[in-house]
């Protein structure tokens, strides 16, 4: 697993909760001080031991840490630049869902060892879409749907987001949408120099 | 909104005598009141040809110019121009090229001032994104500099006295011998140590070796390079001196304030040191050789009745 995915759960568990729940996810892990470095690989099994470790000690029932971290992902004001990468995705909330196919790649554009699951986006009717989620990364569909939904309020949409998560093929992610302009929703700039 | 509208927001028509007839909203957005202006009043050619005219327009049907804005010369304009002989008009389309992220941040344009098949939106996604991974880099390598430092402090380091170690010795030695710059190398060891650690046990033993680097530190000048090769042997680097008095008398304080009994626990540890010196003046010898000439002196010391010193 890319080191970004650790270090994204470690930086949550740190923004969220604070540095003494994470000591005590760092020693369930069999370390004093764990800090994970964003630009190398590490086994996978690190990143599930270190989801089942932190959900222990927040605690949490695993899916709903996983949501949550989905959310602080594209909304907590230290993940910021996150944010703004996914907004280069469309100029409205459908825009974006329609873009959601692009990411994996976008995110090997920007990292080349970074490998996301694919993404599949079916367009049902004009407000219904399904994302299919590539099962590679067991608990990945729970962390989209939470950053969807944070997504949604940053456009300032109205949905309703539903996960479906089969014992075997790709998990599914069942959105509704009710309103584009339900709410004012964040401004976004194309140039980062601006919200500086 | 008409086709050209759709496919080039970014664009101007321009009739015979030069004025802008019709713009794309990008190129409103920037440009207030165009319509109706002449070109080259907006507009000046930076290269590669010199275009003031519609029939210098025309003559570079076709090719790519560049343009600047009159109002802000720093932005440039890369220009595909295309004669219409039709409508007897000229169609400028344009693009920001590498000066996109500047113009995006003075315009304040957003994804509707960009063609979506035009690959800008991408272009400015990758250079933020570049630039966090280049961030995330950078605090990468200054944490691992910082770790190599460490490491590199902790392997030249006595880890009982923190005196330099051996490997330490050796490099310094090597690197003054390169410079060929002249210098004394002092080798000391302690006399009746082997008693303190039999009686005292060995914490009393590491007790004076601390105490001892404490004396060598104090007694010698800052600069010089003090080493503990290990057990009781110890060895001092006076770099740029050579002088045979000012040594003595460094010599005589060490083995002074080895003399005074060194308080442990409940009792008294008495140690005394002897000094063998050996003076490189050039840099044609081995480190080996050196530590053995000063060694050979240290053994006269030794013979000659302890705390003392002598020079090879």
């Amino acid at each position: 697993m890319h080191g970004l995915v650790n270090k994204s759960i470690e930086r949550f568990i740190l923004d969220t909760y604070g540095p003494n729940v994470w000591a005590t996810v760092s020693r369930s892990m069999g370390e004093t001080d764990l800090c994970f470095d964003a630009l190398r690989p590490y086994p996978d099994d690190v990143t599930f031991q270190l989801i089942a470790a932190s959900a222990q000690a927040v605690p949490k029932h695993v899916d709903d840490l996983l949501e949550d971290l989905g959310t602080y992902l594209v909304s907590h004001s230290n993940c910021e630049h996150i944010r703004r990468l996914l907004r280069f995705g469309g100029v409205d909330f459908v825009d974006f869902v329609v873009s959601l196919e692009d990411i994996p790649d976008r995110a090997t554009l920007a990292l080349d060892d970074l490998i996301l699951p694919r993404l599949e986006v079916i367009s049902q009717t004009e407000t219904e879409y399904r994302i299919k989620v590539q099962p590679i990364w067991r608990g990945f569909a729970t962390v989209l749907a939470g950053a969807l939904r944070a997504m949604a309020d940053d456009y300032g949409a109205l949905v309703f987001i539903d996960r479906v998560s089969p014992e075997v093929g790709w998990d599914h992610i069942n959105l509704i949408l009710f309103d584009t302009s339900f709410a004012e929703g964040r401004s976004f700039s194309l140039s980062s120099e601006v919200y500086k | 909104m008409s086709a050209l509208d759709i496919l080039c927001p970014f664009h101007v028509v321009i009739n015979a005598s030069g004025t802008i007839e019709h713009s794309g909203h990008t190129f409103s957005k920037m440009i207030k009141g165009a319509i109706g202006r002449n070109l080259f009043d907006v507009l000046e050619t930076c290269g590669p040809r010199h275009v003031t005219s519609f029939d210098d327009l025309c003559v570079n049907s076709a090719k790519t110019l560049k343009f600047r804005l009159k109002k802000d010369t720093k932005t440039e304009l890369r220009t595909v121009v295309a004669y219409e002989p039709t409508e007897e008009t000229v169609i400028l389309n344009f693009s920001f090229g590498v000066g996109l992220e500047r113009a995006v941040r003075k315009f304040s344009l957003t994804h509707e001032d960009f063609a979506p098949t035009d690959g800008a939106i991408e272009m400015l996604y990758l250079i933020e994104a570049k630039k966090i991974v280049l961030d995330a880099n950078r605090a990468t390598n200054l944490k691992l500099y910082g770790a190599k430092l460490q490491a590199e402090q902790a392997a030249a380091t006595d880890t009982l006295t923190g005196l330099f170690n051996r490997r330490a010795l050796e490099t310094h030695i090597d690197a003054l011998l390169r410079v060929n710059k002249r210098f004394t190398l002092a080798q000391m060891d302690l006399d009746f140590f082997k008693t303190v650690n039999d009686t005292h046990g060995h914490a009393a033993g590491d007790h004076v070796l601390k105490e001892i680097s404490k004396i060598l530190k104090h007694e010698t000048r800052r600069d010089d390079f003090i080493v503990r090769l290990g057990g009781d042997e110890f060895v001092m680097v006076f770099d740029g001196l050579t002088d045979i008095d000012e040594l003595g008398q460094i010599c005589q304080r060490i083995i002074s304030a080895a003399q005074i009994p060194i308080p442990f626990n409940s009792t008294f540890c008495n140690v005394s040191c002897s000094i063998g010196l050996f003076c490189v003046f050039s840099g044609d010898l081995q480190a080996d050789d050196i530590l053995h000439n000063a060694d050979m002196a240290l053994y006269q010391a030794k013979a000659a009745g302890r705390s003392t010193f002598k020079v090879f």
